[in-house]
């Protein structure tokens, strides 16, 4: 009797965690996004892994991520009511959200973490994608971005 | 390959680095190591500084590099690599500047040796004893001003000879502008960048236009070389397989050298060549075309259905589509 209270207690804990995770994910994108509305330049680079993928471009330098965020501040770019519509686990073919290139698919193999999910956005400028990790108690950590 | 091979000779014979030690003797701000695995790290006082690596100056960075008595200096949001290359039968080391600013000071070269080569997005330079300093542009632009010494900066068949206190701009896919007067310390990089950012807004498919053409320069090296390449590679499989089929074992020991080795040689310098034309093209797609493509994108984030745009979305995917069938199959994913 004892051993299903246990079972079920450690499945209804892993469920919560996974819940939590995604909780996360979801909390991360918007906060994400509000940093992106708000233009804060500072923050979207402390939250961006280098080398970034953004839609089919790698870029390897810092500067270049800053210079993604600084010039989408100047263009006045916000993302208008956006609801997270999906948190996916990265799988072999999550690659092609961004493109069929053999660039990409080494980009996803080599430095998307095992920890990344794939976060879909709708709103009213369309379709996003994002790429990202959530730690417990830290911002999310940003590794692509598209549009679709 | 073959112009530069004219070029060598006329220029007299490449100088040979690969025997010699480069490595960073000074660095302030930030500056990355990126090794020929594609692993990145902050760079570090005296580390080496290997054929395939890439050095990259952050925002606030600065770097000097020794190569022996040669020294390179990276300012700020530099991108820098040295790839390897042969000519002339011998293996020899080319300095990239992909994007930024770097200042050599050449030393070492004597007068029975010469060129020392250094590759930009859009040209190929020879020197001989010299100081002077290579810009490139966000839009794969480049600008030489020579403090002291000569300069041979080629670029589409066409050469122009840089002397002292003398300048040149190059565009990708063009053949170098006409030279001008540079005075020493003179050269405004900053103002320089900014002036060929606009220039790049103002007519984006002009240049995304020049990129496509430098890129189609390498595919077409690689091309002529793979042919050569697959020849050799198969005269060779042929020589080995008459190899095996020596027994004694000093005519095998003679066969081998005056045989086998020499096509081995050859046929590997040939693959260096490609592997050196399909790395200069990814360096262009990665940092020439990323940036520009990034620039435009978020230019027209609210403007997508501009006919400006739109037909330089054409031409990015049309340059895409030419890498992905060109370039890619000489590359591993060590590279990206």
């Amino acid at each position: 009797m004892w051993k299903k209270f246990l079972y079920i207690s450690l499945l209804g804990f892993f469920c919560a965690c996974t819940t939590m995770n995604l909780t996360d994910h979801k909390t991360g994108a918007i906060s994400l996004i509000e940093d992106i509305n708000k233009g804060k330049i500072k923050e979207l680079n402390a939250c961006s892994n280098v080398p970034f993928l953004f839609d089919k471009e790698i870029l390897l330098r810092k500067a270049d991520v800053s210079l993604l965020w600084e010039n989408l501040k100047q263009a006045d770019f916000t993302i208008e009511d956006p609801v997270v519509t999906a948190i996916e686990n990265i799988n072999p073919d999550s690659y092609k959200e961004f493109s069929h290139s053999m660039e990409v698919k080494v980009f996803f193999n080599k430095y998307v973490s095992k920890d990344c999910m794939l976060i879909r956005i709708k709103s009213k400028s369309g379709g996003i994608i994002f790429i990202a990790e959530s730690k417990p108690g830290e911002k999310l950590l940003i590794s692509a971005f598209t549009g679709k | 390959m073959e112009k530069n091979i004219i070029i060598a000779v006329l220029f007299c014979i490449a100088f040979i680095l690969a025997a010699q030690d480069a490595y960073i003797d000074y660095l302030e701000g930030g500056v990355f190591l990126r090794d020929n695995t594609g692993s990145s790290r902050e760079a570090e006082l005296d580390d080496r500084v290997d054929a395939g690596f890439t050095v990259i100056t952050g925002e606030d960075g600065y770097t000097e590099i020794y190569f022996n008595e040669d020294l390179i200096k990276l300012n700020a949001d530099t991108v820098f690599q040295l790839l390897d290359a042969e000519e002339a039968g011998e293996k020899i080391n080319v300095f990239s500047c992909v994007m930024g600013s770097i200042y050599l000071k050449i030393k070492s070269l004597s007068n029975d040796r010469a060129s020392l080569y250094i590759n930009t997005p859009s040209a190929t330079l020879g020197v001989r004893g010299t100081a002077f300093t290579v810009f490139s542009g966000v839009d794969g632009t480049s600008l030489v001003a020579v403090e002291q010494g000569k300069v041979v900066v080629a670029s589409e068949g066409i050469q122009v000879n840089l002397e002292e206190e003398e300048g040149v701009e190059i565009k990708p896919g063009e053949a170098p502008g006409m030279k001008f007067k540079v005075l020493r310390g003179k050269v405004d990089y900053s103002k320089w960048k900014e002036d060929n950012k606009s220039a790049f807004l103002s007519d984006p498919l002009a240049a995304m236009n020049r990129v496509e053409e430098r890129l189609e320069y390498f595919i077409k090296n690689i091309d002529g070389l793979f042919l050569n390449y697959t020849e050799n590679k198969d005269k060779l499989a042929l020589e080995r397989k008459k190899l095996a089929g020596i027994e004694n074992k000093e005519e095998k020991k003679k066969y081998y050298s005056g045989e086998v080795f020499p096509l081995e040689v050859k046929t590997s310098n040939i693959y260096l060549n490609i592997r050196y034309y399909a790395l200069s093209a990814l360096s262009l797609r990665r940092y020439v075309l990323g940036s520009i493509y990034v620039l435009m994108k978020t230019s027209y984030i609210k403007k997508t259905d501009s006919l400006e745009y739109n037909r330089f979305l054409d031409a990015y995917n049309r340059a895409l589509e030419s890498f992905e069938e060109n370039i890619v199959p000489r590359l591993v994913d060590a590279d990206i």
